[in-house]
């Protein structure tokens, strides 16, 4: 059953990416300490540090950075573009899913609620944060859909997530983002305003970055159908001009946003990436979001 | 030689594109799907040496060949015969007035009779004149036949005598359906006289926006038929409408003051016994109002003498639906093992339903749930059921069940097997289908919260022809099956809704899914009740008598569908009474203009094509072409030179590759 494979995928990922950094997966970064607070009339009994008391005899309430456990929307984009894949095997959109299942995987692990979200031009399916038992089956059984969408339109499905969602919580975009980045840079920035944590994977082949082909041929754009004669010869140079351009361009509106972004080529192993997703989190936490210089971007060459 | 469309030669000259292709080199066999181009430009392609373009000449002069032949068949070819004077005819004319609510206005009505009767005034001596009405259905008031049959002299007394007699009607404007009305009493007074004769439609109407255009969208108008549009219009562009709203309260009344665009006034009150509510409502916009208590006439006023036609409202009190269930189950419907118990719960008695549930199928339930295997005689009562457009549910509890489920269903008995892991999940959901629409947004459409310990699995192939699976389980066993029966509908679920079988009926889609299934017999939730003048009216059968708004009683015919002809509250014999109000699209007053009507392919304003003699000309063209028919041998010759083009088509490839392969 493909189900499991997904599973298992992600199951293998984790609790390898565990062993080889010899850290026990079970310490939650959504309850990290912050701060005593002397207590007042009022406050929750339990929540006063006896050991504080033994040593000051004042009563101090031990505060939490966040109290509840961390949400977390994994938005995977569905378009067409995303069936593409130099190994016809494993695309992009599989890529995407088995890091949205390995994301999910990990956090479920840790107690923290996951949700899915696939979209294209519109929201094609939507499965809330939750953490209950069962619920990483349906997630898997979610991230299974293959990807038959359309285009890809950032603007209605972004606008559509940040309605449904007034809870703060975190986003993570998985997509390979081949569309014009002017709503997308608005929408990141209402997810942003609303004080969701966004994180940015760009999904691409190796060969959308390097396009190493060799003759020349019919190209056929997976999402509009369009066709071009395209002698690579000729048309390498332009290309990597004008992606290198588009990856610049992405890289800098996440900055300017305070959003992480990551690019992640389909021959990245699922582990460097979880590693890129925990290092957010554990830098989020020590720390309020800034923008500024972002040091997770690497260069696509 | 001549031709019947000579316009078509033109086409002859697409040889050119077969001549351009033939000059180009052939593009690349290889084909690349790739994510996006949008970061790629095209590459110029190197036509080919003009030397090698020799080698497929006769390819390329069978392809222009098969052009010219084409375009000369379009053209339809013929040899020209003799010349005959033919007679010109004089014009046949209808004459459509539109009797609609919304020509109550002002002086509209008036405008329009003097309209139209100028225009039977000036009709020729030797023309011929009809006159029909349109509201929603046509009306004729004087046939090409009468016309004829009239003494010349008194023809047009008569016509305008039949204008005077009628009066503006409530029911909405079906414009589209009176223009094909009176199109087709053209072409039915066509085959005893001269079909060259032109004709015309005349439309007096205030042309509103909200009339219906439906009729016309697929309609054929032929040559020498023009519309011609004469438009009345109101002095005043005030106007503000009122129409019912749907309400979470019944005993409060919720209603919708819509301001016409062009109105000038935004300040109208409500008035609804002795309840008066101020409405503010800006031009162009609407606004709902909620009335303190319940009413069953409610009036607008302000937006001026002579635009009252919309501004009153009925609405009925409003009752609980009556609706009979039955549930064929075992055990006792208390038991909340079984699924009865909810099924009882789902409907129970509310502000909306009024259930009475029956054990015996003559007593025709509107909804009817199975939960048990049948016997013979209650397979049969069923059957007939869904034949004549019934609803059922067939809950499948247990696999003794496959027998009632080929039976039912009309095919042979299914083989079903019960799922032996451990929980399932829905997937797959169908939710473009009308059952399951009302979950098609992301909000609800997550059916994974819901776990099925327990389901029967049916091979699709086992089901009979036109069966649809709207859901399946995880397993990809159908879940919830869609079997067509007659005019009515079987749909199965392979699991209950009790607890043993899932958690179904402890969701919150539990209740939207039961109504959602029986929406067409159970009760409407949220909705208003309330019908149009001039639809039929849901009259149950053993009521003979209904009482008119003005009070008079009007005997029912069986079988014959009763339609309202005016606003107000009809009662019915049993004290059920049902609220006829204005159709709302009939106060949608801005002017609808010619072009609409255009672009849907009616000829408006056109005169008729080209002069008599010219017509009679091109009347003779036809026939000496019908008679020739040379564009056939043209389609034969054509179908020829495909099949050798094919042909030398295939055979040049193969030895190409050849020739590569030997020069490698």
């Amino acid at each position: 059953m493909r189900i499991r494979s997904l599973e298992l995928r992600s199951r293998v990922v984790v609790e390898g990416f565990w062993s080889g950094i010899h850290r026990s997966p079970y310490h939650g970064f959504s309850s990290e300490f912050s701060e005593y607070r002397q207590y007042a009339r009022g406050d929750d009994v339990r929540h006063i540090d006896w050991r504080v008391y033994a040593r000051s005899d004042r009563y101090y309430i031990k505060k939490y950075e966040d109290e509840t456990n961390l949400r977390c929307q994994l938005l995977i984009d569905g378009s067409r573009s995303m069936k593409y894949g130099s190994n016809p095997e494993f695309n992009k959109h599989t890529y995407a899913a088995t890091l949205a299942a390995t994301f999910a995987y990990f956090l479920s692990q840790q107690g923290d609620a996951v949700g899915v979200t696939r979209f294209d031009d519109k929201v094609c399916d939507y499965l809330p944060a939750r953490n209950r038992p069962g619920h990483l089956r349906r997630l898997m059984l979610a991230l299974e859909a293959p990807a038959e969408g359309k285009t890809t339109d950032f603007g209605g499905p972004l606008e559509r997530i940040a309605q449904m969602h007034d809870r703060r919580g975190m986003f993570v975009l998985l997509s390979d983002l081949l569309a014009p980045l002017e709503t997308l840079s608005t929408r990141l920035g209402m997810l942003r305003a609303q004080g969701h944590e966004v994180v940015v994977f760009q999904i691409l082949d190796p060969r959308e970055i390097d396009f190493e082909f060799d003759k020349a041929a019919q190209f056929t754009d997976l999402e509009s159908g369009e066709q071009h004669f395209i002698d690579p010869a000729s048309a390498r140079i332009n290309y990597l001009k004008k992606i290198q351009r588009h990856l610049d361009a992405a890289s800098a509106l996440c900055q300017s946003a305070g959003i992480d972004y990551f690019l992640s080529p389909t021959d990245r192993p699922f582990n460097l990436a979880l590693y890129d997703f925990l290092s957010t989190r554990a830098r989020r936490a020590a720390g309020p979001a800034r923008t500024g210089t972002n040091p997770n971007v690497r260069s696509a060459t | 030689m001549s031709f019947l469309f000579p316009l078509y030669l033109a086409g002859a000259i697409t040889i050119a594109l077969p001549i351009y292709l033939h000059l180009r080199r052939k593009p690349p066999k290889d084909a690349v799907e790739f994510s996006t181009l949008m970061f790629l430009e095209p590459s110029k392609q190197q036509p080919i040496k003009r030397r090698s373009q020799l080698e497929n000449l006769p390819l390329l002069l069978l392809r222009c060949l098969a052009l010219l032949l084409l375009a000369a068949m379009f053209s339809r070819p013929f040899l020209a015969g003799g010349d005959k004077e033919g007679a010109a005819g004089q014009k046949r004319t209808v004459v459509l007035i539109d009797t609609s609510a919304s020509m109550r206005r002002g002086e509209l009505w008036n405008d329009a009779i003097a309209s139209a009767k100028e225009m039977i005034g000036n009709v020729q001596s030797d023309g011929s004149v009809a006159v029909m009405t349109i509201g929603q259905t046509p009306r004729t008031l004087v046939s090409f036949g009468d016309w004829r049959d009239a003494d010349p002299s008194r023809r047009a007394d008569i016509a305008m005598k039949a204008i005077d007699e009628i009066s503006p009607e409530w029911s909405g404007s079906n414009l589209g359906n009176g223009m094909i009305a009176a199109a087709e009493m053209i072409a039915d007074a066509v085959g005893d006289e001269d079909s060259s004769l032109p004709a015309e439609i005349v439309v007096i109407s205030d042309l509103q926006s909200g009339a219906t255009l439906d009729a016309v969208a697929e309609a054929t108008w032929p040559g020498e038929l023009s519309v011609v549009l004469t438009q009345v219009e109101a002095s005043s562009t005030n106007n503000a409408a009122i129409s019912a709203a749907a309400s979470s309260d019944p005993d409060k009344p919720t209603v919708r003051v819509r301001n016409d665009p062009d109105s000038e006034t935004s300040s109208f009150e409500i008035r609804a016994g002795s309840q008066t509510i101020s409405a503010i409502v800006p031009p162009g916009e609407s606004r709902f109002f909620q009335l303190a208590a319940p009413a069953s006439e409610i009036i607008l006023g302000g937006d001026g003498e002579g635009q009252e036609f919309d501004n009153r409202l009925f609405l009925a009190p409003r009752k609980a639906a009556s609706i009979k269930l039955q549930f064929m189950g075992a055990g006792k419907p208390d038991d909340s093992n079984r699924p009865e118990y909810y099924f009882r719960r789902a409907f129970s008695l509310s502000k909306v339903l009024n259930p009475s549930f029956v054990d015996d199928l003559e007593e025709n339930p509107s909804i009817l749930t199975i939960a048990r295997s049948l016997n013979p005689e209650e397979t049969t009562k069923v059957r007939n059921l869904l034949k004549a457009g019934g609803r059922a549910l067939l809950v499948v509890r247990e696999t003794s069940m496959a027998k009632t489920l080929g039976e039912l269903a009309g095919g042979k008995t299914p083989r079903l097997n019960e799922y032996d892991g451990k929980y399932s999940l829905l997937q797959n959901i169908d939710f473009d289908h009308p059952t399951l629409g009302e979950f098609r947004d992301p909000r609800w459409r997550d059916f994974t919260q819901i776990h099925f310990w327990k389901h029967r699995e049916v091979d699709p192939a086992d089901l009979p022809d036109g069966s649809k699976v709207i859901a399946e389980f995880d397993s990809g066993a159908p879940a919830w099956i869609e079997i067509p029966i007659g005019e009515g509908s079987l749909l199965v679920m392979m699991s209950g809704w009790h607890p043993r079988d899932s958690q179904l009926s402890l969701s919150t889609k539990f209740v939207p899914l039961l109504f959602s299934i029986f929406s067409d017999a159970g009760p409407k939730v949220g909705g208003v009740r309330q019908f149009f003048v001039g639809d039929p009216l849901p009259i149950q059968e053993g009521i003979n008598q209904i009482t008119l708004p003005s009070g008079k009683k009007s005997e029912l015919e069986a079988g014959v569908s009763f339609s309202p002809d005016e606003p107000g509250i009809y009662r019915l014999e049993g004290g059920n009474a049902l609220a006829v109000n204005l159709r709302p699209s009939e106060s949608e007053l801005t002017p609808l203009g010619k072009e609409p009507l255009v672009a849907l392919g009616v000829p408006v304003g056109k005169a008729a094509e080209g002069t008599p003699a010219s017509r009679n000309r091109t009347l003779r063209n036809q026939e000496s072409e019908a008679g020739q028919n040379f564009w056939r041998w043209a389609v034969v010759v054509l179908l020829v030179l495909l099949v050798v083009e094919s042909w030398l088509g295939s055979r040049s490839t193969p030895v190409q590759l050849q020739t590569e392969a030997t020069v490698s």
